[in-house]
């Protein structure tokens, strides 16, 4: 039997977490390769400055290590670089797909297998007033500030407590 | 053998070309990727084609990034990293092209020592030589003449005379 030709590579097909993979991986191994080139040396003599194996190193530079966070702390502690960039999402095709992968909040409980779950926002029992929703928002935004204001003052420069309104009351009912 | 040059995958920052054999429908990359998720699954292959992605797309293929496998003398021919005990070998142009062909399963130390990695090894180093030898030829031009390439047994060129003059 005639096998069938493998139909070509669809980058769209791949699931999102795995191209993110991908494309962390290389931006990470850029920045190894950017090491190798500015101090001028081979991969031989960069995996003897962290203890490493060769054959290691050209794992790392493959494309697809999984890289931990121990590994890269080694690098950056070793050769100053900052891999915080490696993460960021530079494709705006890519930040579209991870705006709708964002579900809105809803407050509606879910019913599964005759259990009623309450979503987490009813179950914290916010009050109406720091509910989603237009105005309230700008109200709790509002509020937020204005109670960061007091706290961000440095010590010894804040004046008073905050006041009593605000004060969260503990009660103890006795045994 | 007869081979011909084929534009295999292009982007922004970097093109792969393979080859393909006489009367066949699948170049040897094509052949390479079906082995290869026999060999290591479906997720490995889809992996390794997002790396290819990636580089001819943003990234190019900086020579680090390949390894050398002891190709003492073999200048230009290189292998691509962590794909297990599977040989993909390719012939390093230039930061924006290669040429990459497949191998097969790595059985043995040396390369060698299994005469289809050899074999593989060997026409891709032919083809590395034929260019450095000759600055006129190059692989779009191989690739946009059509010109054929015939190897021997052992990977060396025989029709070297004819494809100079298929340049011409």
């Amino acid at each position: 039997m005639k096998k069938e030709k493998r139909s070509a590579f669809s980058y769209e097909a791949v699931p999102l977490e795995r191209r993110r993979f991908v494309s962390f991986s290389m931006m990470i191994s850029e920045k190894i390769l950017d090491i190798l080139d500015i101090h001028r040396i081979g991969k031989r003599d960069f995996a003897r400055s962290l203890g490493k194996k060769e054959s290691q190193i050209s794992e790392w530079l493959s494309g697809s290590h999984n890289f931990t966070i121990r590994t890269l702390s080694e690098i950056s502690a070793k050769y100053h670089v900052d891999f915080s960039d490696a993460f960021k999402l530079g494709d705006e095709s890519a930040r579209v797909e991870l705006v709708n992968e964002l579900k809105p909040f809803s407050n509606t409980p879910e019913t599964k297998g005759g259990t009623t779950i309450q979503p987490l926002v009813s179950m914290m029992q916010i009050p109406t007033k720091y509910a989603l929703g237009s105005e309230k928002i700008e109200y709790s935004k509002s509020m937020v500030s204005e109670q960061q204001s007091e706290y961000d003052k440095p010590f010894g420069v804040r004046r008073g407590r905050p006041s009593a309104s605000k004060k969260l009351k503990i009660e103890v009912s006795p045994a | 053998m007869k081979f011909k040059v084929i534009l295999q995958q292009e982007g922004p920052r970097g093109t792969i070309y393979s080859l393909i054999e006489q009367n066949s429908d699948a170049s040897e990359i094509e052949k390479a990727f079906e082995e290869y998720a026999e060999f290591r699954g479906e997720e490995h292959l889809e992996e390794l084609q997002l790396v290819l992605w990636e580089m001819c797309k943003k990234f190019g293929f900086r020579i680090q990034r390949f390894r050398d496998e002891n190709l003492t003398g073999k200048e230009g021919v290189y292998a691509l990293g962590n794909t297990g005990d599977y040989r993909f070998y390719l012939y390093h142009d230039a930061t924006e092209r290669i040429m990459l062909t497949g191998g097969g399963v790595k059985k043995v130390k040396r390369f060698q020592d299994d005469p289809k990695l050899n074999f593989v090894v060997n026409y891709l180093y032919s083809i590395s030589k034929l260019l450095w030898e000759n600055r006129e030829l190059s692989l779009k031009g191989l690739c946009e003449r059509g010109i054929t390439i015939e190897v021997d047994w052992t990977g060396v060129i025989t029709n070297e005379h004819e494809i100079l003059e298929g340049m011409e």
